[in-house]
């Protein structure tokens, strides 16, 4: 049975319910409320957004539920991204922030965690004024203070 | 610190979405925990919202080994101090008197999350000023779940060692504790005070004595150590009999040749329960029998044995062998030296079944017979390693008429490195042909075949090994072994009757890659997009040498 979806800006759209329950709340929703052919509010996303998430949870449909790993070792590794969800993540950078946070609102595991590899990649190897321009962001420091904070992070350089 | 939220940079970055995923700390976390120090350091070094972030992640696993200091800067200092609460693990080379000032400054406890201490040494024009401040430390932070210290701390049974003895005897949620030293020391009594004060500790699981002690005085103890030790379990137990035992155990490497009864009591001890053990020396005199009934019927979880040594010192061959007729269902075996002994083979008779690591941290080559052994029994092998010293290249040497013959069980393997030695067996005919590879014209076409097929063969076997994550390839020329290094050229290509490429085709899995000149010199634009074709997997290539 198809469960209709509704984004914050009022576009509905039909999915499979298999593909639905990629989603964790939307799973609890549908466990809460029953069979029921209502339709179900996402006020916190957008119709471009949900189009991509969705696009995500059909291809994904039929994976197998994530095992959390309870490696010892917190540092993970992200240059493991499977070739299709790089490709599903070459997006501009607003849409890549904005899949992560509909995906942390839906409660999307596994898209979470491709989106926090995909921005950590980008964040990884640069210099801080790479990081700047990656981001768009303009420096605020002085000077003094930029020299202040090298000097403070020197015991994690150069390892 | 404060941070300016109405400046026009930080304005600009707000409105972003990219603000909205930062500023949720879970999504924050999710993001750093794929990010190393030196990234996290140039992420705070971005902004002052990103240093808002960023710092306290940055500050959650401290390691001031770099550069060794003796001393902090004042930048340094002054971060350090600011960052306190945060620090969740704190490793530092030095136990220097400036970072334990600092960890002990003020009255209050400055970190409260700290779980992690890890010191490597210590100065010793400053040890008198920090042995004062240990106990002080360790008293502050009864939450600490692992230490590491300097023997220095702790041995000699002065009084301020004694202090810091007492303090480790109160950390009641220690599960690791490390005692190191660089140096040899000469035993001197205070290890059964060290037993004393930690066996008691009911979450202790791992007790590592990383020291080259001197045991000078074995005999002359001037405790009764079975006591002592019943008595530690007894207070272990005493509020709650269903503590956890130490499972983790690694006693100092004892290289005065003098008898210590240490190990064997503490075997038989009620508070270990072994699941990794690092073989400990025991004394010529003592029955190889004994040791062996003792971790049968005492250890029946122990599975993972490392070995100090076993090419130079007989005794570590005899309790080795003991150790590994007591065990049942070895799953790593891993030793500082290797070289072929009766080890491997009584490893391999005995443990096959179980047996998914062999590695040694040293050593010459493996000799063909040992790997081919090893290979073709250990059903469960995932990984088969033995470094060369210094370089951790693997050295497993292989001579290809010694292996090319019977078929590998190891299919399971995902780490592999060898060092290739075409040296035919004794008498081999083409064993003083002097001709290279690419002319092959000159050659004994009849020699030519029968090698061919050889490393055909050799790399059919390697090509089986499907679970193959790693793979490192070397060649032996430092041997007498009539190997030339451009017998391997053609190796790897795809070349008819003489490439062997394609045989390697099944390695699906390979992530890292790594050749010597000679195996990728006469490799061309069609090797490499059938490795990239038919290895999916592969993330690093090295390619070492000029060819």
């Amino acid at each position: 049975m198809p469960v209709i979806l509704v984004s914050s800006d009022a576009q509905e759209f039909k999915v499979d319910k298999e593909v639905a329950e990629r989603s964790i709340l939307i799973k609890n929703m549908l466990e809460d409320v029953g069979e029921s052919d209502s339709p179900i509010p996402l006020p916190n996303v957008t119709a471009a957004v949900l189009t991509k998430v969705i696009e995500y949870c059909e291809h994904h449909r039929n994976d197998p539920v994530q095992v959390p790993d309870e490696t010892d070792d917190p540092r993970k590794r992200s240059n493991d991204i499977e070739e299709w969800d790089m490709k599903f993540m070459q997006v501009d950078q607003e849409m890549l922030f904005e899949i992560i946070l509909a995906a942390n609102y839906l409660d999307i595991k596994p898209l979470l965690d491709v989106g926090c590899k995909t921005v950590a990649n980008i964040i990884k190897g640069k210099t801080p004024e790479e990081i700047r321009k990656a981001f768009n962001i303009v420096n605020d420091f002085t000077p003094e203070e930029e020299a202040q904070i090298k000097k403070e992070n020197e015991w994690a350089e150069d390892r | 610190m404060l941070y300016s939220f109405r400046s026009p940079a930080f304005k600009l970055f707000a409105k972003s979405t990219a603000y909205s995923v930062f500023a949720t700390p879970q999504l924050l976390l999710l993001i750093s925990a794929y990010l190393d120090p030196v990234d996290l350091a140039d992420c705070n070094a971005v902004c002052k919202a990103w240093r808002r972030w960023f710092e306290p992640i940055l500050w959650t696993n401290v390691c001031l080994d770099n550069g060794c200091r003796e001393t902090l800067s004042d930048e340094l200092k002054g971060s350090l101090t600011r960052n306190l609460p945060h620090i969740r693990t704190l490793k530092s080379f030095y136990a220097s008197l400036a970072l334990l000032q600092v960890l002990t400054h003020g009255s209050a406890t400055p970190c409260p999350n700290l779980k992690r201490l890890e010191f490597d040494l210590v100065h010793y024009e400053q040890l008198d000023l920090t042995l004062k401040l240990m106990p002080t430390l360790l008293n502050r932070n009864r939450q600490l779940t692992h230490l590491a210290i300097p023997f220095e701390f702790i041995g000699f049974a002065q009084e301020d060692q004694d202090a810091v003895l007492t303090a480790i005897s109160k950390l009641e949620n220690l599960q690791r504790l490390k005692v190191d030293s660089l140096e040899e020391w000469e035993y001197d009594g205070s290890m059964p005070l060290l037993l004393q004060a930690c066996l008691p500790l009911p979450k202790l699981t791992e007790l590592f004595l990383d020291t080259n002690w001197q045991f000078n005085q074995f005999g002359d103890y001037t405790v009764d150590l079975e006591t002592l030790i019943k008595d530690a379990s007894k207070a272990r137990f005493a509020h709650n009999p269903a503590a956890t035992k130490v499972k983790s155990l690694r006693m100092p490497i004892n290289r005065s040749g003098k008898s210590d009864p240490i190990p064997l009591l503490l075997l038989k001890s009620n508070v270990m329960d072994l699941e990794s053990c690092q073989i400990p020396w025991f004394a010529d005199n003592t029955d190889s029998a004994e040791i062996e009934q003792v971790v049968r019927k005492h250890c029946p979880k122990l599975k993972h044995l490392t070995c100090p040594s076993f090419k130079y010192r007989h005794e570590y061959d005899r309790s080795s062998s003991a150790f590994l007729q007591g065990c049942s269902g070895i799953k790593s075996f891993s030793s500082e030296l290797y070289c072929d002994t009766d080890i491997t083979s009584t490893l391999v008779s005995l443990h096959h079944n179980t047996l998914e690591v062999f590695e040694a941290k040293e050593g010459d080559y493996v000799s063909s017979n040992d790997l081919q052994a090893v290979l073709s029994q250990c059903k469960k092998l995932k990984r088969f390693w033995v470094m060369e010293p210094y370089s951790h290249k693997s050295t497993i040497s292989i001579t290809f008429a010694d292996i090319a013959g019977g078929e590998w069980a190891c299919t399971g393997l995902t780490e592999l490195g060898l060092t290739l030695n075409r040296c035919p067996k004794d008498g081999n005919p083409w064993s003083d042909d002097e001709s290279g590879s690419d002319d092959e014209e000159s050659e004994d076409p009849v020699k030519a075949k029968a090698m061919a097929a050889e490393a055909k063969r050799v790399y059919a076997q390697i090509g089986r090994m499907e679970k193959l994550e790693v793979l490192e390839l070397d060649i032996d020329v430092s041997r007498d072994t009539g190997a030339k290094e451009g017998d391997y050229a053609w190796d790897l290509t795809l070349y008819k009757d003489k490439g062997w490429l394609r045989q390697l085709a099944g390695l699906k899995n390979l992530k890292r890659l790594s050749l010597k000149a000679d195996f990728w010199s006469q490799m061309r634009k069609r090797e490499m997009k059938f490795i990239l074709e038919n290895w999916p997997s592969l993330t690093e290539i090295h390619l070492e040498g000029a060819p």
